[in-house]
């Protein structure tokens, strides 16, 4: 829409509408990689003593205490009969929920064409990625002995014995594998054409790293289609991927006889755990995103936060339904152990941790969501990505924890006190995700500039009457 | 249309720049007025634009069937392995079958997705002919700040008339242009 065409009155409201949505207020191309590459190329005395002590906290306490687990024997950590999993299946499970983000925030809203989604496809992605990385480092800790862990790999001993396709432990390997292949071939398609773009402006080192990593990208028409062709593919075939691994993760617990976990509800109700704590992590990360990394301001706006702050809202409202018909269904059914079960997450020893998971997951985020003065804060969306996710890591210890602890008989009961080792470890691994993430977002464009500049093609104003409204064009 | 000719009649690539997408589907308009073929037009963009907005052939994408391909590739992948490893060295179970068919359905999705996606992946570049191996293509860098190159090929004798047409089209830039369309 012409702006000369507009009456004055009306100009003060379009201002107030660019100044709103990101899509609303185009940069010039130009200056927009520029502001990227700024940010990526911004390598300052601060961010190097960050990523140093995240670099040595990750090297000591997770691949040092690692180190030491392997060289003692998994006696170091915490678990005793009959509590076998502890934190390093807790933090597995956390992992792969965390994991969820990145194809929730991408594949969905890229298949339901969400706009808002377009600065911040890339950074969820990322999130993905790194924490699979970090998920995928558990099964192989909790081994004890990792240096069998071959065994899991689909190929045959030398008496041609095959690992056994029915246990679950074989469906995690293919599924995360699946899943970490999938999402990372996911991550760097709509990265080539910003890594062509980082090509061409960079010199010394980062051009030949981008010239190889583009792999020779121009932007033709056929690229394009094959691109947006191989996109579109990835992003439904990514869905129903995303969804198999957290059920067979919660398959883990639900096919072994054991009460607490032998529930027909544990695949939705473990996505919708998933999604949750994914989502608010995405919130955090934006928050940091914004305020660590250059110019990054203009592309993450109040809006952003307001848009997922509504998904934290109904996904929670989600979570809060698998929760209650899991728990309502088991208390009524009235069985012996299973009460006792109940009884030892409401009022026994593992209570504080039950109650930190329904206060965190349901009662502040409908508290606090509910307000879009409150969503639109980027500090508010933060805290709620730290406190839902304190909240989700209390899910799976309860889970995990809390019902090995309580079984038949009473001589099968226990108590679990995660060791040193467990508890540096699991530390470790979020070092870890922040060191990976603080590299990459020096190494690759964080925002996929050629998105936002199709969204900024696609989004215009609208005279109605009086009035200006936003309009989106159907360009993909 | 070129291969071939020599001397005034030989070949010369030049290259068109638009900030427009309209500018740019004019200048393909006059293009395909004087007589040059859609196939010796390039279009190179720093955003993807549906090959009707710049009047271009539409042409489906050839990934799907590598989808396909690989989905059907990772589905027997898993039938291998889901029932054929266990009648390599048989181990039975009182009361549990050998070959349990519920269970299959996860190694079989979760393979057939597998090769699903590494397929759609390598299809990108195998249909895009990426990474270059055929020598030097055209390009022209500002393509990455947005700007639309439109890249054509005419017979020496004909660069000036063209020139002269596409100048009322509104480029910033016609210069020559080095390298093959591949």
């Amino acid at each position: 829409m012409q702006e000369t065409t507009l009456p004055a009155e009306l100009h003060e409201r379009v201002e107030e509408l660019r100044e709103e949505h990101l899509l609303l207020d185009p940069r010039p191309r130009e200056e927009m990689n520029r502001m990227v590459l700024e940010a990526m190329e911004d390598v300052n005395r601060e961010y190097i003593i960050v990523m140093t002590i995240l670099g040595l906290v990750t090297a000591v306490t997770l691949f040092g205490a690692w180190g030491y687990l392997m060289s003692k024997g998994l006696g170091l950590a915490g678990i005793r009969r009959p509590i076998y999993w502890g934190l390093f299946i807790v933090s597995f499970v956390f992992w792969i929920g965390i994991s969820h983000a990145g194809t929730f925030v991408s594949a969905i809203l890229r298949v339901f064409k969400a706009e808002f989604r377009r600065p911040f496809t890339r950074a969820a992605e990322l999130m993905t990625t790194f924490a699979l990385a970090g998920a995928g480092l558990y099964p192989l800790i909790h081994l004890g002995r990792t240096w069998r862990f071959y065994w899991m790999i689909p190929y045959p001993n030398q008496r041609w014995l095959w690992p056994n396709f029915r246990s679950p432990l074989v469906w995690d390997f293919l599924a995360i594998n699946t899943y970490l292949l999938g999402s990372t071939m996911y991550l760097f398609l709509p990265l080539i054409p910003d890594l062509a773009m980082a090509r061409d402006k960079s010199k010394g080192w980062r051009k030949v790293l981008y010239t190889i990593l583009s792999f020779g990208w121009r932007g033709t028409e056929e690229e394009w289609r094959h691109l947006q062709k191989a996109i579109q593919i990835f992003a439904w075939a990514i869905i129903p991927v995303m969804f198999s691994v957290h059920t067979i993760v919660s398959w883990d617990f639900a096919v072994a006889m054991k009460l607490g976990w032998h529930s027909t509800i544990f695949g939705p109700y473990f996505i919708v755990g998933a999604i949750l704590s994914g989502i608010s992590a995405v919130g955090f990360i934006l928050y940091m995103i914004r305020i660590s990394v250059k110019n990054m301001r203009y592309f993450i706006r109040p809006e952003h936060f307001d848009a997922l702050g509504k998904l934290l809202l109904i996904i929670s409202m989600g979570w809060a339904y698998f929760f209650f018909n899991e728990f309502l269904l088991e208390w009524y059914g009235g069985e012996h152990t299973v009460q006792e079960i109940l009884r030892y997450y409401t009022t026994g020893d593992m209570a504080p941790v039950w109650w930190t998971m329904v206060i965190c997951n349901i009662l502040i985020p409908w508290l606090v969501l509910w307000n879009k003065n409150w969503r639109r804060k980027p500090w508010v969306m933060a805290l709620m990505g730290i406190i839902v996710n304190i909240g989700m890591y209390a899910e799976r210890y309860v889970i995990v924890v809390g019902a090995l602890s309580r079984n038949r008989i009473p001589f099968d009961w226990g108590w679990y006190k995660p060791s040193l080792v467990e508890i540096s470890i699991a530390l470790g691994t979020f070092t870890l995700f922040f060191f990976l993430y603080g590299l990459a977002s020096r190494l690759i464009p964080l925002i996929p500039v050629w998105e936002v500049e199709e969204g900024h093609h696609a989004h215009g104003l609208k005279r109605i009457g009086k009035g200006v409204v936003k309009t989106v064009a159907e360009l993909e | 249309m070129y291969g071939g000719y020599q001397g005034r009649y030989a070949p010369k690539t030049f290259v068109a720049l638009y900030h427009e997408p309209d500018d740019a589907a004019r200048a393909i308009d006059v293009l395909r007025e004087i007589g040059i073929e859609d196939r010796f037009i390039q279009v190179q963009s720093g955003v993807p634009y549906r090959a009707e907005f710049l009047g271009r052939p539409e042409r489906p994408s050839g990934v799907p069937k590598y989808a396909m391909v690989g989905a059907f590739v990772g589905f027997l992948a898993a039938l291998g392995l889901y029932y054929g490893t266990p009648l390599l060295y048989p181990i039975r179970v009182g009361g549990k079958p050998l070959l349990a068919v519920p269970p299959s359905f996860i190694v079989l999705f979760e393979l057939t997705m597998l090769g699903m996606l590494i397929a759609t992946f390598l299809g990108v570049f195998v249909e895009s002919l990426l990474p270059p191996v055929f020598g030097k293509r055209v390009y022209h860098p500002e393509v990455s700040d947005g700007a639309i190159a439109v890249f054509f090929q005419v017979p020496a004798h004909l660069a000036e008339r063209v020139k002269q047409a596409l100048a009322a089209t509104g480029p910033s830039e016609i210069a020559p242009a080095e390298g093959t369309f591949l």
